[in-house]
This record gives C-alpha cells, sequence and structure tokens, in this order.
C-alpha cells in the first residue's frame, strides 16, 4: 500500500431524531487531513449514530457531512469510498480470508494481478499473510479483527470508519491492537474516526477526542486537555476517576459541605458564582500523602477504609468529613502505615481541583 | 441436572417404546413384507422397474415435488426475509398469516381450495366478471391444483428454516458490503443470498421430502389420470389388494425419504435448522 494523505471531514450540525429521541443533537466537527478523531461516549450517547451518518447507514434529519470539499450527505455508502470497520467485524463467512479481503477490490473490477498484489500487501501490514487461505470461522477474535481491518484499508479510502472496533476483545488483545492500529493509521496517513466508550482506549490512541451524551458534542480537545481541563462535571467524570465535593463557591473557592461546620477550599479553576451551589472535582491522583501535604492549600484528616493493590499503584479510600475521598498514589515509596483504619492526612493544591455547577449532569 | 434426573435415559423410554411399537415395528413390518412374495424376494421391485406406468408416476412424483419446492422458494424467500427484519408486531402479523392455514385442518383447506379454484369458483367469475379471460382457467383436478395445494401448505416449511437462518446472520455483513463498494443488488448475490442459502437447501430437502409422499392434496385437487406415488399405494392396497406390491413402493418412498434426510443433514444442516446441534 502506498502512504497516501487522508481526506478532511466536515461534519455541520448533523441532526437526527429517532421518534420523541434526539439521537445526534446539532453535532458539527471538523476533522483535519490524517487526524485520529475519537467519539467517546456511553451507549445512547449518539456517537454510533454519527458515525453511521458519515458512513451513509443512516440520513440525517438536516445536516452536512462533507469528505475534503465533496459534499456526501446524500450519496449511497457503496459510492463514499470510506472504509468502515464494525465492533462485529462484520466479515464474510462463506468467503476465506484472501476473498474477504478482495471484496472491495472486486467491487470496483480491479484486475486480477493487481488484487492479488494488493491483498498480499494488505495482509503483511496486518502480519496475517500466513492465514490467507484460512475459513473466517477459524481464525480468533483478534485475527478476524484484522482481516476486517485489511478489508477496509485494502481499496486505499481516505477515511477510516471504527465502530468500537476492539469492544469483544479481551484487554491484553486490545492493547497490543490499539498500538498496532495506531501505527497502521500513522503509516497510511487515512484519518480516522473512531467510535469507543472506552475511555482509556479514547486517551491512548486519540489526537482528539469528542465527548459525547445525549446526542450532544460536550467537549472537544485532545486528550490531555479534555482530561487536564474538563469543561463540565461530568466530563471530569466520565473520562478517569475524580472525586466529588460538594458545598457553595466562594470567592476563592469552595465552601465544602460536612457534618458540621462547612470547610473552606481553595480551587483555581471555577466557572461558577459565589455562593451558588458548586461540586469541586479533584482527580485522585493529585491528591497528596502525609509529609507531601505540607504546605497546600487544603488539606483534610481521615480515615482509611478501603486499600486496593493496582500493581504500580495503591488506590485508597478514605473517609473524611466532606465524604469518601479516592487516592491513587505509587505503590513504591509509601511507607507501610497505609491501612484500613490508620489516619492519614491529605492534601491537594488550588490548581488541582476544579468548580462546576452542582446541577449539571451526571453527578 | 444429572443428579435429579439420573442421567435422564428413563425420561425418553415412554416415547421410544411408543415409537418402537406403533412405527418402527411396522414399518420394518412393512419392509420386510414387500420382499417376502412366494414368486421371489425381489418381483415386486422387478416390476415397479419394468412397468412404464410405475416409473411414470415416480418420475411425476419427482416432478411435482421439485415444482413445489421451486414455487415454496420463490415465496417464502421475501416473506422470511420481512418476517425476520419485521417490528415485533410485523412479524407476529406475519407468523400468523403463516401458522394459520398451518393449524387448519388438511381436508377444509383441500376442499377450500376446490371451492375457490374450480371452473364456477371465485377466481375464476372473477377473472371473467372483469373480461380477462373469456372461458374458465382449468386450476384444478390437474397438475395446476397439485401444485397451488401443495405450494400453500409447505410454505412454513419453506420459511421457518430460511428465517431461522437470516435471524442468526449478522445484519452488518450487508452494510459492510455496502461500505466495501457493493450497490444493494450485488450486496445481496454475493453476500446475503450465498450466507442465507443453507436455509434455502435445508427447506428445500424438508419440502421435497415430504411432497413426495403427500397423499390428501395429489388425490383431492389432482386429476384422476395423474396419480402421485402416495395414491399409487393407497390404490394397490385399497382397490387391488397388491400389499406387497403397495409395500415395496412404501419402501422406496422411505428410502428416497431417508436418503434426502441424510443428505440434508450431512450437507446443509438440517439438524441444526431443529436445534437438535
Amino acid at each position: 500500500m502506498t502512504a497516501r494523505a487522508g481526506a478532511a471531514i466536515r461534519i455541520e450540525r448533523l441532526n437526527k431524531i429517532y421518534g420523541d429521541l434526539k439521537a445526534v443533537d446539532d453535532v458539527s466537527l471538523d476533522i483535519a487531513a490524517g487526524e485520529f478523531l475519537t467519539l467517546l461516549g456511553s451507549s445512547g450517547s449518539g456517537k454510533t449514530t454519527t458515525l453511521m451518518i458519515v458512513a451513509g447507514f443512516a440520513l440525517p434529519d438536516s445536516g452536512n457531512v462533507w469528505i475534503g470539499d465533496r459534499p456526501i450527505t446524500q450519496l449511497p455508502p457503496e459510492r463514499r469510498g470510506l472504509g468502515v470497520v464494525f465492533q462485529s467485524y462484520a466479515l464474510f463467512p462463506h468467503l476465506d480470508v484472501k476473498e474477504n479481503i478482495a471484496f472491495p477490490l472486486r467491487m470496483r473490477r480491479v484486475q486480477a494481478a493487481e488484487i492479488e498484489r494488493k491483498v498480499a500487501r494488505v495482509l503483511e501490514l496486518v502480519e496475517l499473510g500466513a492465514f490467507r487461505d484460512r475459513r473466517i470461522g477459524q481464525l480468533s477474535g483478534g485475527q478476524q479483527q484484522r482481516v476486517a481491518l485489511a478489508r477496509a484499508l485494502v481499496f486505499e479510502p481516505p477515511v477510516l470508519l471504527m465502530d468500537e472496533p476492539l469492544g469483544a476483545l479481551d484487554r491484553k488483545l486490545r492493547e497490543q491492537l490499539q498500538v498496532e492500529i495506531k501505527r497502521i493509521q500513522r503509516d497510511l496517513g487515512v484519518t480516522v474516526i473512531y467510535v469507543t466508550h472506552d475511555q482509556e482506549e479514547a486517551l491512548s490512541m486519540s489526537d482528539r477526542i469528542a465527548i459525547m451524551a445525549e446526542g450532544r458534542i460536550l467537549q472537544t480537545g485532545t486528550p490531555d486537555e479534555v482530561y487536564e481541563a474538563p469543561h463540565s462535571a461530568y466530563v471530569a467524570d466520565f473520562l478517569g476517576e475524580s472525586n466529588f465535593i460538594r458545598g457553595q463557591a466562594s470567592e476563592t473557592g469552595l465552601l465544602a459541605r460536612t457534618d458540621g461546620d462547612p470547610r473552606c477550599m481553595a480551587a483555581a479553576r471555577a466557572t461558577v458564582a459565589a455562593g451558588a451551589e458548586a461540586v469541586g472535582i479533584v482527580r485522585p491522583e493529585a491528591i497528596r500523602l502525609e509529609a507531601d501535604t505540607r504546605g497546600l492549600p487544603n488539606q483534610i484528616t481521615g480515615e482509611i477504609e478501603l486499600r486496593e493493590f493496582l500493581g504500580a499503584d495503591l488506590r485508597l479510600s478514605v473517609l473524611t468529613p466532606v465524604g469518601a475521598l479516592t487516592v491513587r498514589t505509587p505503590r513504591l515509596g509509601q511507607h507501610a502505615g497505609l491501612l484500613p483504619g490508620a489516619r492519614v492526612t491529605l492534601g491537594w493544591s488550588a490548581e488541582d481541583m476544579a468548580l462546576f455547577p452542582a446541577d449539571k449532569g451526571g453527578t | 441436572m444429572r443428579n435429579l434426573t439420573g442421567g435422564g435415559a428413563w425420561l425418553v423410554l415412554p416415547a421410544v417404546l411408543l415409537l418402537a411399537a406403533f412405527f418402527l415395528w411396522p414399518v420394518g413390518e412393512l419392509v420386510a413384507r414387500s420382499f417376502r412374495d412366494p414368486a421371489g424376494a425381489w418381483v415386486h421391485y422387478q416390476r415397479i422397474w419394468e412397468v412404464p406406468a410405475y416409473l411414470r408416476i415416480l418420475n411425476r412424483t419427482l416432478v411435482i415435488s421439485a415444482m413445489t419446492t421451486v414455487i415454496c422458494v420463490v415465496l417464502a424467500y421475501p416473506l422470511a426475509y420481512r418476517l425476520v427484519t419485521a417490528s415485533p408486531m410485523g412479524r407476529a402479523v406475519i407468523l400468523v398469516c403463516v401458522l394459520i392455514p398451518f393449524w387448519t385442518n388438511l381436508l377444509v383447506r383441500s376442499y377450500g381450495w376446490i371451492i375457490m379454484l374450480n371452473p364456477q369458483g371465485v377466481i375464476n367469475s372473477a377473472l371473467m366478471g372483469l373480461g380477462l379471460i373469456d372461458e374458465p382457467l382449468r386450476l384444478v383436478y390437474n397438475t395446476t391444483g397439485v401444485l397451488i395445494g401443495m405450494s400453500q401448505i409447505m410454505l412454513p416449511f419453506m420459511i421457518l428454516p430460511i428465517a431461522a437462518v437470516m435471524a442468526r446472520l449478522d445484519p452488518k455483513v450487508t452494510h459492510a458490503a455496502r461500505s466495501l463498494g457493493a450497490t444493494p443488488v450485488q450486496a445481496f448475490f454475493k453476500v446475503y443470498l450465498p450466507l442465507t442459502m443453507p436455509g434455502v437447501m435445508a427447506g428445500s430437502v424438508l419440502v421435497f421430502t415430504i411432497s413426495l409422499g403427500f397423499f390428501v392434496i395429489p388425490a383431492l385437487l389432482g386429476g384422476s389420470r395423474e396419480i402421485l406415488l402416495a395414491q399409487l399405494i393407497e390404490f394397490n392396497i385399497n382397490q387391488v389388494l397388491n400389499w406387497g406390491l403397495a409395500a415395496a413402493l412404501s419402501t422406496v418412498l422411505l428410502i428416497a425419504t431417508l436418503g434426502l434426510y441424510w443428505i440434508g443433514d450431512r450437507w446443509f444442516g438440517l439438524g441444526r435448522i431443529w436445534g437438535l446441534k
């Protein structure tokens, strides 16, 4: 396969209503040529419907899709020329591996010798050379996934659409294929729209992530941006783990609710007017322990309730006056006293706590 | 479960006894009788082979069964597709429409067809009333009548295996074909049809084998001169009392049926359609 640049995709104000459900609600996206963009959301968030509109299997009620400068909204799927990888792979069980991969080339009436050559090259790309004559039923899940990928790439589409392609695989294989898909995408320069509900997958593979809920895009940004600076409590909750501390916004931060008097906490990023109900969000890995808390503006003591061993990290659940807080800390270098029942001091900086209005979704 | 049923063998005992006493033994006796003629074991089979009329009837039976099968495939395939793609409500409606005739008594249905198809019947009156034809079409008491009646009765046996295969098929395969550049027609012929062919083959084997031994429909809707194998057997038992020949003809039918079923099971997964494997 020759490396050839992918095409830019422009999605403009898509709407799709099923019955009284707004499956896709005013979705717009600009995806650069060669970019790897992930639509991330839970089931029913509209991510798959959006992808199916781009693929041509669903017509939007309004809005448009362009590939490069070509409008494709009204084209049937076979005339869009996009590679699609389905969650179920949707391989053709009556054909062997090479005929599955040759299918799009046969549809395009490519010469036999050329088909032979292209199939061989793409099989090499997905490292399945030895399996060209196998039946689909004789392949493992991971191998089937590679055949699906090869079949979607063999006709050199400028855009690859992937709908939860690794959803059916076990963790180890999934991680291995994530790396491989990423490598192939970079080598070919193809533009990818990738749909997943798996936030780790989204964070590790994407150039940019669009987080969706209830048919809308809540936030778009690089993995670092959306993780570091979520625009809403929902996004913060959805991406990675978060601690939620409830209370009232003040001039300098949060008056956190406790059983007794509210506690004053410092927060850097606030989108809430002073006096309003608010929730402060702190990542578990941003919370320091014991001696490391010295000098931090937010400090609180509590009792360790749970201690989970995660390999490289420890995860502690600590009961504090503002509620149970989850702390994630490297296992190495920690003293042995972090056991259930022990009292610890927790602390975090103002920069590591973001304030959001308390009434907004997901909390 | 094992402990509850103690292995479970005794659960099937009543059915096995019943089957042995009232099915296997009589059928065995029938087959044995076909070889028990004083003139020689093979005398009846020799006669079947040598008398042209018998071979003609055998041939006609095969042809009518094959035509019934083809008509059923053509009618059942789109219907099965609608059945598996319909909403739950639509699916219930289609199933009821398919199965109510199936539950209706065979004789009632056959006489119903006679009422519909005879020269003064509803269909001929309607066509003549509309001026489409000048004289009544011969729709019953001939091969046409047999094919109409048999196709209707066999339709569920074709629809259900095809629908079972269609329902198991990943609906995304046609999407995949389209995304890879296939037009809807290409996606159907290159992907959907080949993948649902096992259902068509299973249904065909089923319809063909049942049609081979069908008696009531050909007897009521067929012509008196164009009889089929089952009628020939009945004729030999009730009219000429040549039980030996009837037994031989039945054995031929039995072997043909078992042979076809074996082919269906071996190559087209008939057993899977019934959920046995």
